[in-house]
């Protein structure tokens, strides 16, 4: 199965469950998708964790899982992604074929086109001075001028760099740009750093 | 872990040794149990006036910001700079790791926080367990 693809199978005697080779941590994977029973799903669990036992499985929490997505840039919704957000600005043009339209809202992303593109775009920010960015925090031009928030932020401890993404005007998108992030009111330099943070090494021995 | 009996606490999860009119001050090893991690702490400067009840600094874990309370009124007369470069040395013994000294105003102010036996009894209602 290749990566974002999805078939049905089998899966600890449940037949026809979906499964997909995807994940929400930018390293290779899969999820399931089982009845939400509480005796189902904790057979499964305890099933695919023995199986798992000699390669070294581990429960994952969502704090650690946040901080993994993140480092990959992937889009959490009401965050990255939310109604008053397009696709142009979230970097996800490459799932939005506007030349297979119409279709709800395709003429509105047409005018952004024609516009020249969105006035803001999502970019990926390493905090250069102590302090971490969180979601919602201002971020500022180096006058202290607030030109745009963070939408997610944290450590990341893999990288060991605070990092956030955050959505910023055209002239403040290009890599090595130093901005602010507003932290308790201490305005705390930044940089503009290329998305994804993170990105797994590619595999040297085939994928099947 | 046991909780030093010459310690008082607050319901904020601080605690406090006091010494004649200075003490030192920082979190209980229930909060930086709670926290996980302690990836930041935002220090005071030295001069700073604190209040009782109100935020002098804040801990940070991975996931979240926890404000700091001050357990009393004074002048910050030292901050524990190594927790700038080592913030896990919180949760390594968070009752040995002061996080500030102040100058207290009042040291009277100190007696009505929590003892010890006070503030177990208030964490376990807290939990549950």
């Amino acid at each position: 199965m290749k990566f974002y693809w999805f078939t049905w199978g089998t899966v600890c005697g449940l037949e026809n469950t979906l499964i997909a080779r995807t994940g929400y941590t930018g390293e290779d994977g899969f999820e399931i998708y089982i009845p939400s029973d509480e005796a189902t799903s904790e057979r499964v669990w305890n099933e695919v964790t023995a199986a798992g036992e000699e390669f070294g499985i581990l429960p994952c929490g969502l704090g650690a899982r946040n901080t993994l997505r993140l480092e990959a840039a992937l889009s959490l919704y009401g965050h990255e992604i939310s109604d008053s957000i397009n696709v142009f600005e979230a970097g996800l043009d490459r799932f939005c074929k506007l030349e297979k339209g119409p279709f709800l809202g395709s003429d509105a992303l047409s005018k952004v086109q024609a516009a020249g593109g969105p006035e803001r775009k999502l970019v990926g920010l390493e905090v250069v001075e102590r302090g971490i960015a969180r979601d919602g925090y201002r971020v500022m031009d180096l006058s202290g001028n607030a030109i745009g928030y963070v939408t997610s932020g944290s450590p990341a401890p893999f990288l060991k760099k605070n990092i956030a993404l955050a959505y910023l005007p055209r002239a403040f998108v290009e890599p090595g740009t130093e901005v602010a992030v507003e932290i308790r009111n201490n305005p705390v330099k930044a940089q503009v750093v290329p998305l994804p943070f993170y990105k797994k090494p590619k595999k040297t021995s085939s994928q099947s | 872990m046991a909780y030093p009996t010459n310690y008082r606490y607050t319901r904020e999860h601080e605690w406090i040794e006091a010494s004649g009119k200075t003490a030192s001050i920082g979190i209980t090893d229930h909060a930086q149990d709670s926290l996980g991690d302690i990836v930041f702490v935002e220090l005071p400067k030295v001069g700073d006036k604190v209040e009782k009840g109100k935020v002098f600094g804040s801990v940070e874990s991975v996931k979240a910001v926890s404000d700091l309370y001050s357990p009393a009124t004074g002048t910050v007369i030292a901050i524990n700079e190594e927790l700038t470069t080592a913030p896990e040395k919180i949760n390594a013994d968070a009752h040995a790791t002061w996080i500030m000294k102040i100058g207290l105003a009042d040291p009277a102010e100190i007696d009505s926080l929590l003892t010890a036996q006070d503030y177990e009894t208030y964490v376990k209602e807290e939990t549950g367990h």
